[in-house]
């Protein structure tokens, strides 16, 4: 499945548009990173995608349908979300939280969980490492072990791709590089992840392409290693990096951004 | 259009997909059907075998909850139905006030039945008022008890529904029904009843729900349609432009009420008025049995259809529309029941803010806070609390009329939710 943004225009308002032109693409098997700074359109453009904002031009589309038009179940079908902020009501347990995946799925009117989707909630749950606390109310729970269970509430909507806004945002280290590894993993299962993300070298730990938004210049998108370059990071950030490549034990090889301090910004 | 919507099937969760299939996805093929369902190398996971056997263990745990609410709810029942002796109940063809034992009661029940078959089927002769008379005194009140415990479960079950409803809808622990205004309209109907008819208004009981229930259903058309037309450009059911109508609405109508009570009406209209509006004895007539009852259907019908989705409402607008439930569906289904609940409740108990606030506070930490089991916590704990207020209020001899159910309810439930609110004080420590 691939999911193609084509010259699209996007913004509030049609005279007003935030990012022009804006090109990339994922699909199955490959993570997408939005990098950028602040303000410039990528909650926009992900809310765009999901159609919570109307598109002004260009194109999305997924395997050559326009999504755009496309109902909210059906785009649900092949698309989850996770997002940024949760906020956590009531103390409800982790299963049930998870449960709501299937809920929007079911054909029934009540949205009773058949068998299967008892089934396929316990998996997402496994599959994300967070078994234990299925009993748990979530309001209990630390904040890598609630994103955790967001993305097994998206993993339980069976979608094929993934898109997820700042998913280490207010992680710390530990939890931060675990959720990086989740999403390494699900990209070898065969996910697409679309992921904004605040640090460029989410991008080289999981091997993504990159979709570069700047302020005031044209986007960027390729790989990782053609689009975070010196001048790229100058002129989307303002800020001098030094890319560093090394070599894991396991002969992996990593590059990362170094930011140099002292200079004229 | 319709042959590639069939294949935009998800991965399935916890299956291994080879590199061939990913080469498949990305290149936007279907999988073939044995790699969605097992290729041979599924990961860890439980079987459908093992999900099952853990949620057994769940819904055993609830189930056994709900065993022990109606078993005490039965007894309850069964010691409600004896006339209480309260605010001098005195039946026809009684020869004493009321104050029967349990075993009284149950003699009472048996010759119901008795009576009940003997004449449906003829196979004995039933027993005569004479015999009846001298032997079962309280034959008589047994009917009359059992209308005002079954009205008193009912509106147990509105009250706390409603309860629930608001709180799930605005995400706050502490929200409470009737801030649509239907209250108001219901007032505004009992005060024009007794204003237009003076001391007959008491006597003329198809009229009093007639206008009590038409002008609640018709300040909550009024807030809706409204809401509708005032609301913002994006969303059709905007809840704040709903809320400050109904608070605005709810504000004018009681002014109005107060003065006409106070400065137009008579003395005697006044004090009518006022213990109509205080609800002191329930109403068990047909005419109040089936507003009643099609109020409760039409308002908890489709709170019970749609019971797992309303758990949606714990989510964020994005989310939702993402995972496919209608959140602005949701929300306005919950706002309108709620509100045709607290009506139906008012108009058949008065209003008890109090039940609605502490009955989902409780079934939340008990039965715990999904859906589903919450409701079925309101339900059994709902009608166990407000029977036993309604008992207290029946036992208590008080001089004329008798005193309202929400004084009791207040007095009775305080204790309880400071009991409950330092227990989980104490957890959240």
């Amino acid at each position: 499945m691939k999911l193609i943004v084509r010259d699209a225009l996007i913004g509030y308002d049609r005279d007003k548009p935030i990012q022009k032109y804006v090109n990339f693409s994922v699909s199955s098997g490959e993570v997408c990173c939005i990098l950028g700074p602040n303000g410039c359109g990528k909650t926009t453009l992900v809310k765009t995608i999901l159609g919570m904002n109307p598109l002004f031009g260009g194109s999305i589309t997924i395997d050559g349908e326009d999504i755009t038009k496309w109902s909210a179940q059906k785009l649900s079908s092949c698309v989850a979300y996770v997002a940024q902020h949760h906020n956590q009501p009531f103390p409800y347990q982790v299963k049930d939280v998870v449960m709501l995946g299937r809920v929007g799925k079911s054909k029934s009117m009540s949205g009773k969980p058949t068998k299967k989707d008892y089934n396929i909630v316990e998996n997402a749950m496994e599959e994300m490492g967070i078994s234990h606390l299925r009993d748990k109310p979530y309001m209990d729970i630390s904040g890598g072990e609630l994103q955790m269970v967001m993305f097994a509430r998206a993993l339980a909507q069976e979608p094929r791709i993934l898109i997820m806004d700042e998913p280490t945002a207010a992680l710390d280290y530990g939890n931060a590089v675990r959720i990086i590894e989740k999403v390494r993993q699900l990209r070898e299962t065969g996910y697409g992840v679309l992921m904004i993300t605040h640090n460029p070298d989410h991008a080289f730990m999981t091997g993504a392409n990159v979709a570069l938004f700047m302020r005031n210049k044209p986007m960027r998108f390729g790989t990782a290693y053609d689009v975070i370059t010196r001048e790229n990071i100058q002129d989307a950030y303002g800020i001098n990096v030094k890319l560093v490549e090394f070599t894991h034990d396991n002969q992996e090889i990593m590059r990362t951004c170094a930011p140099e301090f002292g200079g004229t910004r | 259009m319709a042959s590639s919507s069939n294949g935009k099937k998800g991965l399935a969760v916890g299956l291994q997909y080879s590199a061939a299939d990913i080469a498949r996805l990305r290149n936007g093929q279907e999988l073939p059907a044995q790699a969605r369902h097992g290729n041979g190398a599924v990961r860890h996971l439980l079987t459908l075998k093992q999900t099952n056997a853990l949620y057994r263990a769940e819904s055993d745990a609830t189930a056994k909850r709900v065993a022990v609410c109606v078993v005490v709810l039965l007894v309850l029942v069964f010691f409600s139905l004896c006339p209480m002796g309260a605010a001098g109940e005195y039946y026809p063809y009684a020869s004493r006030y009321a104050f029967y034992t349990p075993w009284e009661v149950a003699q009472c029940l048996y010759m119901h039945a008795y009576n009940a078959i003997a004449e449906s089927t003829h196979l004995f002769e039933p027993h005569s008022k004479t015999w009846l008379l001298a032997n079962v005194p309280g034959y008589w009140a047994i009917p009359h008890r059992a209308g005002v415990v079954g009205i008193t479960l009912v509106c147990a079950v509105l009250l706390a529904t409603a309860g629930m409803l608001y709180q799930n809808v605005f995400k706050n622990p502490i929200a409470g029904p009737g801030m649509l205004g239907v209250g108001s309209g219901v007032s505004l109907g009992m005060m024009l009843l007794v204003y237009l008819n003076g001391a007959a208004a008491p006597a003329m009981i198809t009229q009093r729900y007639l206008y009590c229930y038409g002008f609640g259903a018709a300040i909550l058309i009024f807030v809706i349609i409204a809401g509708r037309k005032l609301s913002g450009k994006g969303k059709p059911f905007d809840i704040v432009t709903m809320l400050l109508i109904g608070s605005i609405l709810s504000q004018l109508l009681g002014f109005i009420v107060s003065y006409v009570t106070l400065f137009v009406m008579s003395e005697e209209d006044y004090l009518t008025f006022y213990n109509l509006s205080q609800m002191l004895t329930v109403d068990t007539s047909l005419v109040s049995w089936m507003s009643l009852g099609f109020a409760a259907t039409i308002s908890l019908l489709p709170i019970y259809l749609l019971r797992y989705k309303m758990n949606g409402l714990a989510l964020d607008d994005v989310e939702a529309r993402l995972m496919g439930l209608s959140l602005t569906k949701l929300r306005g289904i919950s706002l309108v029941c709620g509100a045709i609940m607290i009506l139906a409740a008012q108009v058949h108990t008065g209003m008890v803010g109090l039940v609605s606030l502490l009955v989902p506070f409780l079934s939340r930490s008990t039965f715990g806070c999904e859906f589903s089991k919450q409701f079925t916590g309101n339900v059994c704990l709902g009608t166990i609390l407000l029977l036993i207020c309604r008992d207290i209020t029946d036992m208590i001899p008080f001089v004329g009329e008798g005193i309202a159910i929400s004084s009791v309810v207040s007095v009775v439930l305080m204790p309880l939710f400071v009991l409950v609110m330092a227990k989980s004080l104490r957890g959240w420590e």
